[in-house]
C-alpha cells in the first residue's frame, strides 16, 4: 500500500468547498481514488504526513490504553498479552474506524506541519522574503511571549516525532482525543473480550470504564491548537488585531495563523486549515485577502502550498484578482454548521 | 444592561447542575447571566458558555475554550475551563476582553439603532450572503431583492469617503456598519446608502445580518443613459423603473395564478382554482393600472407631443378590435368593425391611435351586457375623419358626460376593474394630435365615443 492509495488519502467525488471539507465521500472504497482525475488526488507528502500523525496518535493512544487497562487486576493479565501496534492494524484493516471529523483533525495537523516547516524552512527564499516578520516570542508582554513559547513546544513536538518515530503526543482538541481514543480501544476491546476469563460482556464493562477514567483526564489545553487559540484571544485586546493573521502568515507560523483566522471569521480552526487542502485555489486566495495578507507572504506560500494539495492555478495571479468582497462572499460558508455542509455536500452530489 | 462587566478582572468561577442551571457563581459570571436575560439559578444564559457546559459534560473532559458574549453594546470575550465533576460542571473563566461594536466609540446602541432606523428599504441575507427577504413600505423604482439572491449580485459596492468600505470589515468582525455606498448592480444610476447589523443564533454565531437600504436621490452616472424618447422624468426613467418593479413582478404573479387556474400542473380542487383566477384578475387589473400611471406620467409632462404621421383609421379599429377580441369572446360579445377594404386616412400617432381605440373599444366591451354587440366604424363627422364607437350599456347620464374624462373619475363604479385613467389619458392623447374625443348617451340607451382626427390634408408629402 502506498501513500497514494492508502484509504486515508479518500478524496470527495466533488472539488467543491463543503465537499472537500467534508470528505462528501464518505466512508470506504479505496478504489475511489482511481477514479479521481490526477490533479484532485492529494500529494503524497500529505498523505503521508495525515497517515504519520493519525498512526502516531493511535499508537500512543492504543499504549495509554493497554497501560490503564493494566491497572486494574482483572484485565491486566490480558492487557500485557496485546501488542499496541494490533490497533493500527485493525485501522488499516477496517478505515471506516476513522471518524471523519478526526481524519480532518489530522489533516489539519498535517497541513500545519508541513506547510509551517516548508515555509520556515531556510535556503533560498523568495525574493521579498528576507525580513521575516517577528513573531510573539521576543514580545514584550510576558503572558503573550510564554504563551507563544508554549505554543512552539507544543507543535514542535508534531516534528521531533518524525525524528525520533516516537508516538505522536495525545494533544488533541476533546472531541477529537475522544474520538481517537476509542478508536484505539475498540480493537483492544474486542481482544480483551476474546480471552477474558469472566467473561467477553464483563470484559467489555471494565474496558469502558477504564476507558472513560483515561478520558476524563485530558487535557486539551495542553495541546497546540488550543494553546494557539489562547494566544489569538490574548492578542486579541492589540490594537489592530485584524492584522494579525497576515503577520503569523509572515512568520509562516500556520497554526497561529488557523487559530487567529478561526478568531477573526468565527470559523472552526481545522475548516481553515482544511481551505490549504481543498483543491480550490479560489477559496485559498479569498482567505488570504480576507485577512489581509501581504502580497509576498502569498507568494511564498504558493511554492509550499502543493505539498498539501494538487491544484495546479497559480495561487499568487488568483489572489491578484480577488477582490475583498468576493473574498467575503466566497467565505461566508464557513460559518455554516459543518453538519449541515455535509448534509448540504450528500444533496449535492445526489444531484450532480 | 448595566454595565459591571467592564470592571471584571481576574478568575470568575461557576458550577452548572445536572439539568444546566446555575448552582452557584462569582459576581462577575451572575452579572454576565442577568444580562443576558437569565435568573441566578436558571439556566446558563449566555449560548456559547452554554453550549461549553453541554460539551464538557458529553465528552467527560475538561474543556478549555474561548467563549463570546454578545451583549448590547459589546462582543465580551473570555477564556473558560469547563471541568465536569460528577454530575456537575466546573466553571472557571479568565482574560476577559472587552470589545465594543463596531464604531462604537461614543455609543454602540446608538450605532445599532441608527443603522436600523436609517432610511429605505429593508433587507436581511444569511451567513451566505444571500438575501433572506427584503420590504419596503412604499413602491421603489426598482423590483426588490428576491430571496435566494445574492447580495454582491445585486448590490455593487462602492467606496466611501477616503476609499472606506465599512461593511467589510464590520462583516468580517460580526460588527453593526452604516454609511457603506452601493449602486444597484444592474442600473448604476441608483444609488443606495446602506447600513446593516449583524444577528447571531443560539450559539452567539453570525447568522446573517439585517439592514436599510437607502435610496439616494437619483443620479445618472456619466456613462448612463437617461432613456430615449424623452421618457426621463425627474431625472429617473420612470416607464423602465415602473417595469422592473411592478410588471415584471406582476407578470409573474399572472402567469403563475394563471397556471395554477388552468389546472397546468395538475388537478386541483375547483375553489382554490376559482382563487387562483381571482388573483389572475387582479393582476391583469394591477397590470393595467400600471400601464395607465406610465401613460400618465408621460402625458402629463410639459412639453408632451406626439408624432404626425399618416394613419388609416379602419385599420386602427380593425387592429384594436383584435387585440380585444377574447376579452370580448369571454363575455359573449360582438364586435362589429370596419370591413376589410374600408380606410379613413387621418393624421397622428399610430401607437397613440392605437392605445385610444383599445381604450374606447375595451370600455365598451367592460360596461356592455354579456352577449351584446359594440359597433366600431370610420367616417367623416363634421369634415374630420373619426372613429365612432357604440355599445348597448347603461349609457352614461348627460350631467355625468363631462366627468367622465376627469382624472380617476369612474362614477361611483368600483367593481369593474378600470383605474379612472383611461378616459382621461385618451382624451389628452387625442388633443395632443389635433384631434378629441366626444361623448353622446342617455341613460338606458348606450354610449357612442367620436374619436377625431385631423384629415390628412396638411400633412406635407
Amino acid at each position: 500500500m502506498t501513500a497514494a492509495n492508502h484509504p486515508l488519502s479518500r478524496r470527495p467525488w466533488r472539488g467543491g468547498s463543503h465537499g472537500a471539507r467534508m470528505g462528501a465521500c464518505g466512508r470506504g472504497d479505496p478504489f475511489l481514488l482511481h477514479l479521481l482525475p490526477e490533479d484532485m488526488r492529494p500529494p503524497d507528502s500529505f498523505v503521508a504526513e495525515t497517515r504519520r500523525h493519525l498512526k502516531g496518535c493511535i499508537d500512543h493512544a492504543a499504549t495509554v490504553i493497554l497501560r490503564e487497562l493494566s491497572l486494574d487486576p482483572q484485565l491486566a493479565q490480558a492487557a500485557d498479552a496485546i501488542d499496541p501496534a494490533s490497533a493500527w492494524t485493525s485501522v488499516e484493516r477496517f478505515p471506516a474506524l476513522i471518524d471523519l471529523d478526526l481524519l480532518d483533525h489530522m489533516r489539519a495537523r498535517a497541513t500545519v506541519r508541513l506547510l509551517t516547516d516548508a515555509m520556515a524552512r531556510p535556503g533560498s527564499p523568495p525574493e521579498g522574503a528576507e525580513d521575516l516578520a517577528p513573531g510573539w516570542l521576543d514580545d514584550p508582554e510576558q503572558a503573550v511571549a510564554q504563551d507563544a513559547l508554549a505554543l512552539l513546544l507544543a507543535r514542535s513536538r508534531w516534528s521531533e516525532a518524525l525524528l525520533a518515530d516516537a508516538p505522536m503526543p495525545l494533544d488533541l482538541p476533546a472531541e477529537a482525543y475522544r474520538s481517537l481514543i476509542w478508536v484505539a480501544a475498540a480493537p483492544i476491546a474486542r481482544a480483551i473480550a476474546a480471552m477474558a476469563a469472566q467473561g467477553p460482556e464483563r470484559a467489555l464493562a471494565l474496558v469502558n470504564a477504564a476507558v472513560e477514567r483515561l478520558i476524563a483526564r485530558h487535557d486539551e489545553e495542553r495541546g497546540p491548537q488550543v494553546r494557539a487559540r489562547r494566544l489569538a484571544h490574548r492578542l486579541l485586546a492589540r490594537p489592530d488585531p485584524a492584522a494579525q493573521a497576515a503577520q503569523a502568515l509572515e512568520t509562516g507560523d500556520m497554526l497561529m495563523f488557523a487559530a487567529l483566522a478561526e478568531r477573526d471569521l468565527d470559523a472552526p480552526m481545522d475548516a481553515i486549515l482544511a481551505i490549504f487542502w481543498e483543491n480550490d485555489v479560489a477559496r485559498l486566495a479569498a482567505l488570504l485577502r480576507a485577512l489581509h495578507c501581504a502580497r509576498g507572504a502569498v507568494g511564498r506560500l504558493m511554492d509550499c502550498v502543493p505539498l498539501v494539495s494538487s491544484h495546479s492555478a497559480d495561487l499568487l495571479a488568483t489572489f491578484d484578482l480577488t477582490d475583498e468582497v468576493t473574498a467575503v462572499e466566497r467565505l461566508s460558508d464557513l460559518a455554516i454548521a459543518p453538519v449541515l455542509a455535509a448534509h448540504l455536500s450528500v444533496l449535492e452530489g445526489a444531484r450532480g | 444592561m448595566s454595565s459591571p462587566l467592564t470592571s471584571i478582572a481576574g478568575v470568575a468561577r461557576a458550577v452548572v447542575g445536572a439539568d444546566g442551571r446555575l448552582l452557584s457563581a462569582d459576581a462577575a459570571l451572575l452579572d454576565l447571566q442577568r444580562a443576558a436575560g437569565g435568573d441566578d439559578d436558571g439556566p446558563i444564559a449566555v449560548p456559547q458558555l452554554a453550549a461549553v457546559v453541554v460539551l464538557a459534560r458529553k465528552l467527560g473532559i475538561l474543556l478549555s475554550r474561548p467563549v463570546v458574549a454578545a451583549t448590547e453594546d459589546r462582543d465580551l470575550r473570555f477564556w473558560v475551563r469547563a471541568r465536569p465533576e460528577g454530575d456537575n460542571v466546573h466553571l472557571a473563566a479568565f482574560d476577559w476582553v472587552e470589545t465594543p461594536l463596531h464604531g462604537a466609540a461614543s455609543d454602540p446602541d446608538r450605532e445599532a439603532d441608527l443603522a436600523m432606523l436609517a432610511e429605505g428599504w429593508g433587507w436581511q441575507v444569511d451567513t451566505a450572503l444571500n438575501f433572506l427577504s427584503a420590504w419596503s413600505d412604499r413602491p421603489e423604482a426598482f423590483e426588490l431583492p428576491r430571496a435566494g439572491q445574492s447580495f454582491a449580485q445585486w448590490f455593487q459596492l462602492r467606496e466611501g469617503e477616503g476609499g472606506a468600505m465599512p461593511i467589510l470589515s464590520a462583516m468580517l468582525a460580526g460588527h453593526v456598519f452604516r454609511d457603506q455606498p452601493a449602486v444597484l448592480r444592474t442600473d448604476p444610476a441608483i444609488r443606495f446608502r446602506l447600513s446593516g447589523v449583524p444577528i447571531r443564533d443560539a450559539l452567539g454565531r453570525i447568522a446573517g445580518y439585517r439592514g436599510r437600504a437607502e435610496t439616494l436621490a437619483e443620479q445618472a452616472e456619466p456613462g448612463i443613459a437617461a432613456g430615449d424618447g424623452g421618457e426621463n422624468y425627474g431625472g429617473l426613467e420612470f416607464g423602465r423603473h415602473l417595469d422592473r418593479s411592478l410588471r415584471l413582478p406582476l407578470g409573474r404573479i399572472i402567469a403563475n395564478a394563471e397556471t395554477i387556474s388552468g389546472k397546468l400542473e395538475g388537478p386541483l380542487r375547483a375553489d382554490y382554482a376559482a382563487y387562483a383566477a381571482d388573483i389572475a384578475q387582479a393582476g391583469r387589473h394591477l397590470m393595467a393600472l400600471v400601464d395607465d400611471l406610465a401613460d400618465l406620467r408621460a402625458v402629463e409632462r410639459p412639453g408632451f407631443s406626439t408624432a404626425r404621421e399618416a394613419l388609416d383609421l379602419a385599420d386602427i379599429a380593425r387592429r384594436a378590435t383584435g387585440l380585444l377580441a377574447v376579452r370580448a369572446a369571454d363575455r359573449n360579445i360582438r364586435i362589429d368593425v370596419p370591413a376589410p377594404d374600408d380606410s379613413l386616412m387621418a393624421v397622428g400617432e399610430f401607437r397613440r391611435a392605437l392605445q385610444v381605440m383599445v381604450n374606447l373599444i375595451g370600455n365598451a366591451v367592460r360596461y356592455s351586457p354579456a352577449g351584446s354587440s359594440v359597433w366600431v366604424r370610420a367616417d367623416i363627422l363634421g369634415g374630420m375623419p373619426a372613429l365612432i364607437v357604440a355599445d348597448q350599456g347603461p349609457g352614461i347620464p348627460a350631467e355625468d358626460q363631462a366627468r367622465i374624462f376627469d382624472k380617476f373619475e369612474r362614477l361611483g363604479r368600483s367593481e369593474d376593474g378600470g383605474s379612472g385613467l383611461g378616459l382621461y389619458i385618451s382624451r389628452l392623447l387625442a388633443r395632443a394630435m389635433d384631434g378629441d374625443i366626444l361623448v353622446e348617451s342617455e341613460r338606458g340607451q348606450g354610449a357612442r365615443f367620436v374619436f377625431t382626427l385631423p384629415g390628412p390634408a396638411g400633412l406635407p408629402h
